[in-house]
């Protein structure tokens, strides 16, 4: 097998026929395996982990598709030769930082820097993110928290026990419903902490009907519990409440895989010197700038969104898309001509072929400087399948897809939308779900630098579960993408906590005397308009505003099944002509104790207007964030 | 934008006060189209006075009055100015008018009110139970301005609304009675 691999890199690239892989290849992984399989008939649960659930989740992974990664993996590696040259980039980004550093670096992304440091950020803020935490959450700060303390006694610290004593009374006055064991097993909470259930997952620890779900050797069909105040997605929500969400998610995930035992060992990224432009081997983030000046508002790069729509001009019946490559020289050259000529609109997108396409959206994502995932959360993204149950490891999915960074995660959504339209195709193209993401997978996950780093043996194992990692992006993008409601909870305590903080300065209260004052006065005066709005409401009304329009404001009568899409639709019950597009428009929920969010069309109107009393509602242009 | 003067429109359930505001304003209202009962909406206009300026208008449209449903009373100290709609096809509805006109009297205290009428649904000849000259002989005792208009014909809403804005941004009425605490909101706007 070593033999092999050394045969193909000292041919000269140039020479390499696809003809010439084709004969190499079978014997190839042929041996690779039968040396995966002996790494599977290794002991999987070496960290006591039920041994059902993995190897369920993998084995349905046919072998005869495992193939095709190793194909795709060759077609990498033969791509890569091409290039030739000694990259500098192949110096390793993976850095495991020191212990205690690493705690800091997380306590200062948990935005919990005060902690350890008092001059880093207001500690005020921090009270408030503390305050709303929940059991779990707190542990893992807790267990954080105390191992810089260990390291470094001399410094002088509040103790941890009057930091945590706030949170813990209130807790008990909060009190996060207790679970219910008895909801069916499909419905995914989004209610309670995912923590919080695994914990009491772990400490009920009967196999329940969860043994049964995940024998099932198809992918269950999850769904959300029906949130009537409204799902969040990604981009609805205000960028302060989305840093808040970030926090917030991060210290449930490191929870989460506390309750499990799995050790998250981060990466820091190590900077790189990198290309400034162009279009391939550019960071996404500069290459979203570049595009944004000549598209305001892109958030997928433009020249993945071209070839995405180039593929699907062609056709997504193709049988084999996505997984026959492209021709090596083709692909080469057209790399280089779009390099130079695709901003000045000058390349010929007719002349492309498909399965070329196809080969240059992999290298796209390949060649980016730092792994789509991110190398931060890379190591998480693999830990995800090491959680006990199908469910812990969706959630836990959730909450690191919410960690990456904005335009990773949006280019992640793109390609995932994009497999699942080529899957939606599966009868013409044969390209069902597990061969897409068998495909994939090594383009997702391999990066520079990444695949020197580890043995053959790590490589082997690596095989199935990210094709495994990918296949659940694919299949639940629906349920990846959305933020769950216990963290939108937590963010509308936090935001209230931090009003009750600011309403006790003087100045407001100052402000509050005034207004009392005020409200003392013999009420002669007419009544400001502000007041006609409070009584309508109490009279069973929202107020919806939309000032960026002529009809500027609208009284719509509150009723228990008033949604969101129905105000939507009375706004524009009249003027359906007018080129307002709907999709174009979205009632938000502004102020009280969100910063600004849009709300899900299936939102119902009351049983938000109880979570957030004193939000106001506004129809605007959906922001593109 | 700032202030707007605003205008209240008000009259008997569905005698065609939304359909003329949005006719008005953005001239594609469906006749004949399915009634929906407005609680209380709130338009904004920039109509052109005969002095040729730009004026802003803030149009309250407000929810159908029926024999137990008045109009609430804060509407009467907000207002700058009405617009009473009635439809010809319906007594009961000219009969609410003339209510409403005696209230605004009453409470208007000292402040200058502009009111104006307007008799809608004149299409319906066929259907029609108020005559004009009946009304128009109500209108001069009230000593307000009376329009038969029709939501068909959009040329016949304009001439009522820029008299309207006329008389309510004369310059002299307008910084007259400044009202206390007037907020209005920004807002783009259709013109007419």
């Amino acid at each position: 097998m070593v033999w092999l691999v050394v045969f193909i890199t000292h041919l000269n690239p140039n020479k390499i026929h696809t003809e010439l892989v084709l004969i190499l290849c079978p014997s190839f992984f042929l041996s690779r395996r039968t040396g995966r399989n002996s790494v599977q008939s290794r002991p999987k649960n070496a960290s006591g982990k039920p041994p059902y659930h993995r190897c369920n989740s993998q084995d349905s992974l046919d072998e005869l598709f495992m193939d095709e990664y190793w194909t795709e993996v060759e077609n990498i590696t033969l791509s890569g030769e091409g290039k030739g040259d000694a990259e500098p980039q192949e110096e390793v980004q993976l850095k495991v930082p020191d212990e205690g550093e690493q705690e800091k670096a997380w306590l200062t992304e948990a935005g919990l820097a005060t902690l350890f440091d008092e001059s880093a950020s207001d500690p005020e803020d921090m009270m408030g993110l503390l305050f709303t935490l929940t059991r779990t959450q707190a542990a893992a700060v807790e267990k954080r928290f105390e191992t810089i303390r260990k390291r470094n006694k001399q410094h002088h610290i509040p103790d941890v026990r009057d930091i945590f004593k706030l949170p813990g009374t209130l807790e008990s006055k909060v009190s996060l419903p207790q679970q219910s064991v008895s909801e069916p097993e499909t419905d995914i909470n989004l209610e309670l902490s995912f923590s919080d259930q695994a914990l009491s997952y772990k400490e009920g620890s009967k196999a329940s009907s969860e043994a049964l779900t995940d024998t099932d050797d198809k992918l269950p069909n999850f769904k959300l519990s029906r949130d009537k105040t409204g799902l969040t997605k990604m981009g609805d929500l205000s960028p302060q409440d989305m840093k808040k969400v970030h926090r917030l998610v991060l210290i449930e995930m490191t929870a989460l895989f506390d309750t499990a035992g799995i050790d998250l060992k981060a990466h820091k990224a190590v900077k790189l010197k990198v290309k400034e432009s162009g279009l391939f081997g550019v960071p996404l983030a500069t290459l979203l700038e570049q595009d944004q000046r000549r598209q305001p508002g892109t958030k997928v790069p433009i020249i993945l969104q071209r070839l995405i729509s180039h593929i699907e001009e062609e056709g997504l019946g193709t049988e084999g898309l996505l997984r026959i490559p492209g021709s090596a020289t083709r692909v080469k050259a057209v790399h280089v001509e779009l390099e130079g000529k695709f901003y000045e609109g000058l390349f010929s997108w007719e002349s492309l072929k498909q399965h070329d396409a196809a080969s240059l959206l992999k290298l796209f994502i390949r060649e980016l400087p730092h792994p789509l995932l991110t190398v931060e959360y890379l190591s998480a993204f693999m830990a995800v399948l090491k959680l006990p149950t199908k469910k812990q490891q969706l959630q836990a999915l959730n909450l690191v897809v919410l960690l990456l960074p904005e335009s990773s995660r949006d280019v992640l959504k793109a390609l995932m939308e994009f497999f699942q339209r080529v899957i939606d195709h599966k009868e013409q193209n044969k390209m069902t779900l597990n061969n897409v993401a068998v495909v994939m997978a090594p383009n997702i996950f391999m990066f520079k630098g990444f695949c020197n780093k580890i043995s053959m043996q790590q490589e082997l194992s690596m095989a199935t579960e990210t094709a495994n990692i990918v296949r659940l992006l694919i299949r639940y993008q629906n349920l990846l993408w959305t933020i769950p409601k216990f963290i939108m909870n937590q963010v509308r305590k936090q935001n209230t906590e931090n009003q009750k903080k600011i309403s006790k300065d003087r100045a407001m209260r100052k402000l509050l005397k005034k207004i009392s004052y005020d409200r003392e006065k013999p009420e002669k005066q007419e009544k400001p308009p502000s007041e006609v709005r409070a009584d309508s409401s109490s009279h069973g009304f929202i107020r919806v505003q939309a000032p960026q329009f002529s009809k500027v404001s609208m009284a719509v009568q509150l009723t228990e099944e008033l949604q969101a899409s129905d105000v939507l639709s009375r706004f524009l019950s009249q003027k359906s002509s007018v080129s307002v597009k709907r999709e174009a428009l979205c009632l938000y929920e502004i102020g009280g104790n969100i910063k600004e969010r849009c709300l899900d069309e299936d939102t119902y109107m009351k049983d938000l207007l109880e979570l957030n009393p004193s939000a106001k509602w506004v129809i605007k242009w959906v922001i593109q964030r | 934008m700032g202030k707007g003067c605003k205008v209240v429109v008000c009259g008997f359930a569905s005698v065609g006060k939304t359909a003329i505001l949005e006719q008005l304003l953005y001239g594609n209202h469906a006749v004949g189209s399915e009634s929906t009962e407005t609680q209380e909406d709130v338009y904004v206009a920039s109509v052109e006075t005969d002095r040729g300026v730009k004026e802003q208008l803030r149009l309250y449209d407000t929810r159908g009055l029926h024999d137990s449903l008045d109009l609430p009373r804060h509407y009467y100290s907000v207002a700058d100015g009405f617009v009473l709609v009635y439809s010809v096809d319906s007594l009961e509805s000219f009969k609410k008018v003339d209510i409403l006109k005696k209230e605004i009297d009453k409470s208007r205290d000292k402040k200058e009110v502009m009111v104006i009428v307007l008799g809608n649904k004149t299409d319906l000849r066929e259907r029609r139970q108020v005559e004009l000259e009946a009304a128009q002989q109500w209108a001069r005792g009230e000593k307000v301005k009376l329009w038969e208009v029709s939501v068909t014909e959009r040329n016949s809403l304009i001439e009522p609304f820029t008299m309207l804005t006329s008389r309510l941004t004369q310059p002299q009425s307008k910084s007259a009675f400044p009202l206390p605490g007037r907020k209005s909101k920004g807002t783009a706007s259709n013109d007419i």
